[in-house]
């Protein structure tokens, strides 16, 4: 265990910002918080470093109680959104100031600031101050500083943010390749989902101060934990359509208006479903086709609908038609358009859907 | 934790400042309020006569005059500064080049003294050498302006004295305020056929009360502490007839051994200023809201 | 286009007109400070000298009478930087303490405090000076360089904090932040990464500060030391009280020398003022 949150809750005043976060990952993990704005992500982030004060529960680093020490005896280190560079120190200075604080003699700190230069590639700018960098040679100092440190944990607030999307890219692979050279613990701040999706060992959706789900990126994309989770994650946004439990030969079936399909290969979560139990039925665009050679199980609706919409996005199209009185969207790939209002046949392909109680939205 | 030990580190830091605002800053004022209803004569007596130092304070005609002048001063400073001040903004907004060079010249008596103005003042108005005597020679031997001496218009040459001075400062708060406005305004004027006074006028002022606040605000501070430049150009007089509140309590302190007294004149003087500032205050903070 | 130059011609008439009305009073002090007591006696000091002389301001300097002492304006002026000097030091290192704590540590009490401090700068400063009498006697140090300084410090300090709080709240708190994780206290965070800052708000401070108490004249009056007085207090005293013949010329010389140093720093700083006013005026 690395870093485990017990109950962790805070308040500002009468506000709570956090509620009841319980996480644990391992030495190693690439841990993302992502939420929207004012989820508390941030301020669970800051709460680690020991910036913000906890009003209850417990932190612990690799097996350290350290909720009420001192941030710079936590060893971590943080990366922030606006980088947080010292203006009017120069590059190594700015690197080996953590050092500086805590007594290293100087021809130790210059080796630390060589080794962490060379691993960023930043040598040649040690002697700049950070106003003659570019955006992306800010980053790599604001990493290099928390670099130098060794901590245990790197904690990385929104540290793409503030790049253009080509660099933003570019970063990704980086923090990726460092992680992996490192081997030390990562948490992340994110509000961008691919961020979350292609650079986390573990993802904790937070919302509302409180985690909606923590799980591997595949967990949180295949079997999000309540309706939140599934609409909030994925780029094109599920459909939800309201149907109902029927069981057919003691196996259970979902029934939207007059289509039934079989669940025989769904997993309940927890105990099975009843008869009648009023349901959403949640599918990915992706999972709709316009040919039958594609599915992948025996459980799908199949429906003829006029186009009612189309949007361009980029390398596919998105199609939506109407079905049960909603507008359902479906992905198709833009060399086979279909006109508006020309008839297809669709195919809402149930193998990977989600199932949600009706009236707690939680995952069956 | 560290972060308590900061937290310590920092009240320590804040102690000189909590000295000064308790002791030195309220605890003065609330001390000479208290010596306003106390027998305090040469030095500071604490027996308590109520209201009695207030009394004799609202009998005293001399009182009335320093009053009364405050005023007369104070709505013609404001009003000279403000229209010197805005109409000079606008002129400079006009300009395309040389604008520093007159800006300077305008802003200059900013960085003197009140004393230097009022001596400076005080020559040229003074009859025997300034300009009464520059046009005589000329050729007029008849010519008189002697307002600097004269019971009527004494402090009148006080207000245009503190308005030279204090233009400057309006003009720079307003240069800087029409220069924050959105510059498309003046696209669309141009579009729409607005001339450019009606511009400024009914566009650009408007959007600038919180200007105009501060602007009243620094004024009107300046008017009740108006100290120097009276006692620089008038020393009052004649006589008593260009007195102001300020001089007045410095004398009943200092010179007349009346501490009682000028401690119950300087009470009224801060309390004039909330009469006036709070209205006002409270106005411009509900239209704000509004 | 005629029309636009007839109005630019009206704009530099109306701007020119106005400079004649602010530059006045300094041409009539230079032309008078240079001419002989004769002259000023006979003609009016407007008038341009017909012979130009020095004297005056050599008088000024080192011989005019304030009372009895006729030593000129020099150790006025010596006295007034003793003054100033430790006083603009004191309250402006003092200010950007305050300011980083009000900033970057900010507290409802803190928060109060600055309130207290800022609406007490608009008290006349009349209602402090009997019980600041009656402090600098206690203290021992009344009528004395040592008590000026003091005032001077303590009443420079509410301008002060203003102008360092407005000017750190505008600093990232994620700069804090980044420091107290690099393990840097409270002092280090100020003198290595905040105070580095801060050249620009400090040249500002230190220019208003130092106007101020230079062109002080009410704290002069009452608390200065006889024959050490700051020099407005000494340099009205000298104009009030010259027995005999008013030499005219001296006294105006003594005054435009007393003026100097406020009028250079504006002229080579000026921006520094103008930024200074309007950001200091603006939060007031």
């Amino acid at each position: 265990m690395s870093l485990k949150l017990t109950n962790l809750a805070k308040s500002f005043g009468p506000v709570e910002v956090l509620r009841d976060i319980n996480i644990e990952i391992e030495k190693g993990d690439f841990l993302v918080l992502l939420g929207s704005s004012g989820c508390g992500k941030t301020t669970l982030l800051n709460c680690i470093a020991g910036l913000d004060e906890t009003s209850a529960g417990k932190i612990e680093i690799n097996g350290r109680d350290v909720t009420r020490i001192d941030p710079s005896d936590r060893n971590v280190a943080m990366v922030f959104q606006s980088y947080a560079l010292y203006p009017t120190m120069k590059v190594a200075r700015n690197i080996s100031f953590g050092l500086e604080c805590q007594g290293v003699p100087r021809a130790e700190r210059q080796r630390a600031v060589e080794r962490v230069a060379g691993l960023l590639q930043i040598a040649d700018l040690l002697d700049r101050k950070p106003s003659q960098l570019s955006g992306g040679q800010r980053q790599r100092v604001a990493i290099g500083r928390a670099l130098v440190r060794d901590p245990e944990i790197f904690l990385l607030d929104e540290p793409m943010s503030n790049l253009d999307v080509k660099l933003r890219n570019q970063m990704r692979l980086e923090l990726r390749e460092l992680h992996g050279k490192l081997g030390a613990t990562f948490v992340l701040v994110t509000h961008d989902q691919i961020e979350a999706m292609t650079m986390a060992t573990k993802v904790a959706v937070l919302d509302g101060g409180q985690v909606q789900q923590f799980g591997t990126p595949h967990d949180i994309y295949y079997t999000p934990r309540n309706r939140f989770v599934a609409e909030f994650v994925g780029l094109n946004k599920m459909n939800f359509l309201a149907g109902r439990i029927t069981f057919r030969d003691a196996e259970p079936a979902v029934a939207v208006g007059d289509h039934v399909a079989p669940l025989s290969h769904y997993v309940f979560s927890e105990r099975n479903p009843e008869e009648g139990q009023r349901v959403l039925l949640g599918i990915r665009p992706e999972n709709i086709y316009r040919s039958r050679d594609r599915l992948e199980g025996r459980a799908f609706f199949r429906v003829e609908r006029n186009v009612r919409r189309k949007d361009m996005t980029g390398g596919d199209l998105q199609v939506w038609f109407e079905f049960e009185d909603q507008l359902i969207a479906c992905r198709v790939r833009s060399s086979r358009l279909p006109d508006l209002e020309e008839k297809n046949t669709f195919f809402l392909d149930l193998q990977n859907a989600s199932l949600f109680d009706a009236a707690t939205e939680m995952r069956l | 934790m560290r972060m308590s030990a900061n937290r310590i580190k920092a009240w320590l830091v804040l102690i000189p400042c909590i000295v000064v605002v308790f002791y030195f800053i309220w605890g003065f004022a609330a001390y000479t309020a208290y010596l306003s209803v106390t027998k305090s004569t040469f030095l500071p007596d604490h027996e308590f006569i109520g209201t009695a130092n207030y009394r004799v304070l609202f009998d005293h005609h001399r009182w009335w005059v320093a009053y009364s002048n405050m005023f007369i001063f104070g709505g013609l400073y404001l009003a000279g500064c403000l229209a010197l001040g805005i109409g000079l903004a606008i002129l400079l907004d006009r300009l395309t080049g040389s604008e520093t060079l007159f800006r300077t010249i305008y802003l200059y008596p900013m960085s003197l003294s009140l004393i230097v103005t009022g001596l400076a003042w005080q020559w040229i108005l003074n009859p025997t050498i300034g300009i009464q005597k520059l046009v005589r020679d000329a050729g007029y031997p008849d010519f008189k302006f002697n307002w600097v001496s004269s019971p009527d218009h004494a402090i009148l040459t006080v207000a245009f004295a503190a308005i030279w001075h204090g233009t400057g400062l309006i003009m720079i708060l307003f240069l800087s305020g029409i220069k924050s406005v959105d510059p498309e305004i003046w696209k669309a004027s141009r579009i729409d056929r607005i001339p450019a006074w009606r511009v400024y006028f009914n566009i650009i002022l408007p959007q600038l009360r919180a200007t105009l606040l501060t602007a009243v605000m620094l004024l009107g501070f300046q008017v009740v502490r108006s100290f120097d430049v009276v006692v620089a150009l008038t020393d009052g007089g004649p006589g008593y007839a260009s007195d102001v509140p300020a001089r007045y309590v410095f004398e009943y302190f200092f010179e007349r051994g009346r501490i009682g007294q000028g401690s119950a004149a300087a009470v009224v003087m801060v309390v004039t200023m909330i009469a006036i500032v709070l209205p006002y205050l409270y106005f411009e903070v509900r239209r704000k809201e509004a | 286009m005629r029309h636009y130059a007839h109005r630019t011609a009206l704009l530099y008439g109306a701007l020119f007109v106005c400079a004649l009305y602010f530059l006045s009073p300094l041409y009539v002090m230079l032309v008078a400070s240079f001419k002989t007591l004769a002259e000023v006696r006979g003609s009016s000091i407007i008038s341009l000298p017909e012979v130009w002389t020095i004297q005056p301001w050599i008088k000024a300097w080192s011989e005019a009478c304030s009372g009895l002492e006729c030593n000129g304006i020099r150790p006025y002026f010596i006295a007034t930087f003793e003054i100033a000097i430790p006083a603009v030091a004191f309250s402006v290192l003092l200010g950007a303490l305050n300011g980083y704590v009000m900033a970057k540590w900010r507290s409802r009490s803190a928060d109060l405090i600055f309130t207290l401090l800022l609406v007490g700068s608009f008290v006349p400063l009349q209602l402090y000076l009997i019980p600041l009498a009656i402090t600098l006697r206690e203290l021992n140090i009344y009528g004395t360089t040592a008590g000026l300084i003091l005032i001077h410090t303590v009443y420079g300090i509410p301008l002060t904090t203003m102008l360092f709080r407005n000017f750190y709240v505008a600093l990232p708190d994620e700069l804090v932040r980044a420091a107290i994780m690099d393990g840097a206290g409270f002092f280090k965070i100020f003198f290595s990464v905040i105070l580095p800052l801060s050249p620009a708000i400090a040249i500002v401070a230190v220019i208003l500060v130092f106007s101020g108490i230079y062109n002080d004249f009410l704290f002069a009056l009452t608390f200065g030391e006889t024959g050490k007085r700051p020099i407005m207090a000494a340099v009205q005293n000298i104009v009030a009280s010259s027995y005999g013949i008013k030499e005219y010329n001296v006294n105006i010389a003594a005054v435009m020398i007393s003026a100097l140093p406020t009028l250079l720093l504006f002229l080579v700083a000026g921006r520094f003022f103008v930024r200074g006013l309007t950001q200091g005026a603006l939060k007031g």
